[in-house]
């Protein structure tokens, strides 16, 4: 046994008191009687006091001296050496993705990662340091060389779990950052599942896996979109998808504010997927909430074991009539395509008109357009690119080998496969390609002097994309996104870092479930971002500059990645980044049973003053008499006195004379 | 023995006389109702004549009845000897010992006519001790008081103790060697086991961890048993004004007490459970219990609670 505070034992030197308290107990005047018989239960200490008797070590000494001893050896803080998986600098990567809070009977995986930690570092010897890193979807340090386990403990108690994805890849990245020169480092990552591909790569050498959770049933909402469909009715999506190993039956819930408006059944085979797609009256602005309800299996549980993504929110859309001009030579395409989205009036031109009053959207088309653009263009093969935008070159047959999936343009796009036959190479600093190849972008997005443009540098003719199912979506979302009306309001999913379009001083965000309000500060000629890391509707409010009082609602719904909880889980040994085997010794503190010996002491000191001496007592004469109304009866058996004579034995009762 | 009993109480006890509750089957013939058939005049049966009855016994209205001749039965009349066991213990010291020593002669008095067998027993160097011998006749009290002092000098010669305190404690405060506990209860059973058949009476304090055995000892054979138990009144009335260590002279054993108003409580509690433990146990086998202050007025016991409870008349 070792102690990590061995100045602790000094505090047994309040035995020395206690001895000389008992030394100078009251010295009672000694009175002989009789007979203390009747005294025995009446037993009543004092306090009168004459010093220096003879020590008389009676049972509560010995209890107090006991309790006394083992509390020094409690703050001595003994401990048993112990094997430990921990050097001298251990760094615990803690997943604090969505999927930990997945309920394991009764606790979450979250949980059990706590208790994981506090099993680890229960044996931390003197000398050695933790530091715990918080792997969310923005990774934090939340201990630094603590050597304190109760901290570590408290620190991860206080921690809480986002539902977004864990960005494993900047935890590790901030782990090996934590290890100084000098010092056997051991890192552990606690989690609930296998290392992504990227963060492997970034894993320090050696670090050990620790994994918590078994593969639970889950179902869970993976989208909810809608778009104005006009006469007041909008388009819902609702996307549910099954992660259960057995059929799943319930029902999805569509409100309208608190107002349920859809009660869909649902009939899931296992891990399938199916599109809800309704059409409810409900006008712009209001929250459209699905909600799921899971009906219980053969064992009477719930096939669900994440409840955040059982509901997801989003804001109906206002519905807006937009006008769009196509100008150039015509495609039949892009106008049958323009003219099925519901709200949108379609003009054409044959060229861009100087004066663009009245219209939201212009289709350059095949043409050239103007130069700065003045109202949002989908650029169609164009003739000439306003400033920003040039054109490099020419290529043929171009390959598609990149999609971006989290852009609203390509919201059910799919492009694998697009074949086109010349594309022009440009290059736009500031437009994001969401599609391309080898030879250049096929497709960009962004704003030019302020104004929203899309820009597709293939003639839409010479290719395939007409023909695909993805022409009409893609002209639609391009509409919506270019003008901002007929879908709902662009729902994220958890654990998105979002840049905040704000010019204001701040920026007060309130989270969906209540928690403190977040406050962003806008830098000086920057954008905002922020973190969203609850579902539900987050409300924006702009505070200060030009857009003071300004409200956004931003929907956030729940990460795809993290509603699947049946996967792969590998526990390894953790190596030191030295190389070398972790052989250090930890510590297993003996501090709680030492004082709970204390304690009993203590107690047993209380109990044998004012119960067990009395009991005794009591439980003698108890004893006595029973032995005593035995004998009455063996002799009552042998006809004696009580054996129901009647006569000569009078019935007697005490009488007192005095 | 002025120094016991007053004369003018003796003159007054012998008019009196203690007297079995029950019949009794004596060796002699006496003054007590027998269990067998005698010569007394006291109705007892009749029965049909036989040859070498007496003819003066005969009835003749009982065998007008019959037809034959009945003979008339009587009951006998026995002797019944009191057998008084004595607690000499040290705990029976000071003013118990007095009283109980008082009683064990008006007891011989009142029992003088068929005789009072007396045993004393008390404990020194480690040996129970049990003496005592026969009283009866006009020298019945002398021979009790001539007993008891025999006894208690021998006792004080084996002890080493101090005659005027009657203790084993030097009477400052400190307490010599515990003189320990003699067994009264093999006492009581010695008694019991005797011929003699009339009452059989024990003093004690019962203040001692097996006073039930000296209780239950008494009804092993059917006996008209009382047990006169003498308290000081420092025990019926403890006044403890300090805090004191109170040292049981017979055992050693020490108990710590204070004035608070909790121990008299507690200890008042204490009293009249063992009492009604005493008085229960004693009304098991059959025996009379009567609590004797020392400070008793000893005419009042023996002449009027011993009366009223039918042993003596």
């Amino acid at each position: 046994m070792t102690l990590s505070a061995p100045l602790g034992l000094l505090a047994a030197a309040a035995a020395l008191p206690l001895l000389l308290w008992y030394l100078l107990r009251p010295r009672r005047r000694r009175v002989p009687v009789g007979s203390t018989f009747l005294w025995q239960a009446v037993e009543w200490p004092s306090t009168a006091a004459t010093p220096w008797q003879r020590f008389r070590g009676d049972a509560t000494f010995w209890l107090v001296l006991a309790a006394l001893l083992a509390l020094a050896l409690a703050l001595a803080r003994p401990g048993v050496a112990v094997r430990a998986q921990l050097g001298d600098h251990t760094i615990l990567v803690v997943d604090a993705s969505g999927s930990m809070l997945a309920d394991e009977d009764g606790v979450t995986r979250a949980e059990l990662a706590r208790r994981e930690v506090a099993d680890l570092v229960d044996g931390l010897a003197p000398g050695q340091e933790v530091s715990v890193v918080l792997a969310g979807a923005r990774p934090e340090v939340i201990v630094s060389g603590s050597s304190d386990d109760r901290e570590v403990v408290r620190a991860l108690a206080r921690a809480s779990t986002g539902h977004g994805p864990a960005d494993f890849a900047d935890a590790l990245t901030l782990a090996t950052s934590l290890q100084r020169p000098g010092e056997r480092t051991v890192v552990h990552v606690i989690t609930d599942g296998e290392l992504p591909g990227d963060a492997e790569g970034l894993a320090p050498p050696g670090t050990g896996i620790i994994t918590v959770g078994t593969d639970r049933p889950n179902v869970a909402i993976t989208r909810l979109a809608s778009s104005a469909a006009g006469a007041g009715d909008h388009r819902v999506l609702a996307q549910v998808r099954s992660f259960a190993p057995m059929p799943v039956t319930g029902r999805v819930v569509l409100s309208v504010g608190d107002v349920p408006v859809v009660e869909q059944p649902l009939r899931l085979a296992p891990r399938a997927i199916e599109d809800v797609v309704v059409t409810i009256p409900a006008s712009g602005g209001e929250v459209l909430t699905a909600h799921l309800d899971l009906d219980a299996d053969a064992t009477g549980e719930h096939p669900d074991a994440l409840a955040h993504d059982d509901l997801a929110q989003t804001i109906l859309a206002d519905a807006r009539e937009v006008t769009v001009l196509v100008a150039g030579p015509g495609n039949t395409f892009v106008t049958a395509a323009l003219g099925a989205v519901p709200g949108v009036t379609v003009e054409t031109a044959a060229a861009v008109p100087d004066d663009l009053t009245g219209v939201d959207l212009l289709v350059a088309d095949r043409t050239s357009a103007a130069d700065p653009p003045v109202v949002p263009t989908l650029y169609l093969a164009p003739t000439g690119y306003p400033d920003g935008i040039t054109v490099t070159g020419t290529a043929e047959l171009p390959t598609l080998t990149y999609q971006a999936t989290d852009h609203p343009l390509l919201d059910d796009v799919d492009l694998t496969g697009l074949a086109v036959a010349e594309v022009a190479q440009v290059d736009a600093a500031e437009l994001t390609a969401l599609a391309a190849g080898p030879d250049g972008p096929l497709l960009l997005a962004g704003r030019v002097a302020g104004v929203p443009v899309v820009a597709v540098p293939f003639d839409p003719m010479v290719s395939d994309l007409p023909l695909r199912p993805a022409w009409p979506l893609l002209v639609a979302n391009a509409v919506s996104w270019l003008t901002g009306s007929g879908t709902g309001a662009n729902a994220l999913p958890a654990g998105t870092v979002a840049t905040l379009d704000s010019r204001a001083d701040v920026v007060r965000a309130d989270p969906p479930d209540g928690r403190d309000t977040v406050t962003v500060t806008v830098p000086d000629g920057l954008l905002p971002t922020l973190l969203l890391d609850r579902v539900g509707i987050w409300r924006l409010e702009h505070v200060g500059g030009p857009e003071d009082g300004r409200v956004d609602f931003v929907p956030v719904t729940p990460a795809p990645d993290q509603s699947d909880l049946a996967r792969r889980r590998v526990s390894t040994d953790a190596v030191a980044l030295d190389g070398g085997p972790v052989e250090a010794q930890g510590i297993a503190s003996l501090v709680r049973p030492v004082v709970a010996i204390a304690l009993a002491f203590a107690l047993g000191e209380w109990l044998w003053t004012h119960a067990v001496r009395g009991w005794l007592h009591d439980r003698r004469r108890s004893r006595r008499r029973r032995r005593a109304e035995r004998a009455v009866a063996r002799v009552g058996a042998a006809g004696g006195p009580s054996g129901g004579i009647t006569t000569g034995w009078l019935p007697t009762g005490r009488r007192e004379v005095g | 023995m002025a120094e016991l009993l007053d004369p003018r109480l003796v003159t007054q006890l012998s008019r009196h006389q203690l007297t079995p509750r029950q019949r009794v089957r004596g060796r002699f013939q006496g003054a007590h109702r027998s269990a067998r058939l005698g010569a007394s005049v006291e109705f007892a049966d009749v029965r049909e004549y036989v040859a070498g009855d007496d003819p003066r016994r005969v009835n003749l209205a009982a065998s007008r009845r019959h037809g034959r001749l009945q003979v008339l039965l009587t009951e006998a009349e026995d002797d019944a000897a009191a057998q008084l066991v004595l607690d000499r213990s040290a705990s029976m010291h000071g003013g118990k010992a007095r009283t109980a020593a008082r009683l064990a002669a008006g007891l011989a008095v009142l029992g003088a006519r068929d005789g009072v067998r007396l045993w004393t027993v008390d404990r020194a160097t480690d040996t129970d001790r049990l003496g005592g011998g026969w009283a009866r006749g006009s020298a019945a009290l002398a021979i009790v008081g001539a007993l008891l002092r025999d006894d208690a000098a021998d006792t004080r010669e084996r002890a080493g103790d101090d005659p005027a305190d009657g203790n084993s404690s030097s009477g400052n405060g400190t307490v010599d060697a515990p003189a320990g506990r003699p067994d009264l209860a093999a006492a009581v059973r010695r008694a019991v086991r005797t011929s003699t058949r009339g009452p059989l009476i024990v003093i004690s304090d019962l203040l001692f961890g097996d006073w039930e055995m000296a209780v239950m000892a008494l009804g092993e054979r059917r006996r008209d048993a009382l047990v006169l138990q003498v308290l000081g009144r420092d025990e019926l009335e403890p006044a403890i004004a300090d805090d004191v260590r109170l040292v049981d002279v017979e055992t050693g054993d020490a108990v710590d007490v204070g004035p608070q108003e909790r121990v008299r409580e507690r200890y008042a509690a204490a009293l009249t459970g063992h009492l009604d433990a005493v008085s229960a146990a004693c009304g098991q086998v059959g025996a009379s219990h009567l609590v004797v202050a020392e400070d008793a007025d000893l005419a009042q016991v023996l002449l009027g609670e011993l009366a009223a409870l039918g042993h003596v008349r």
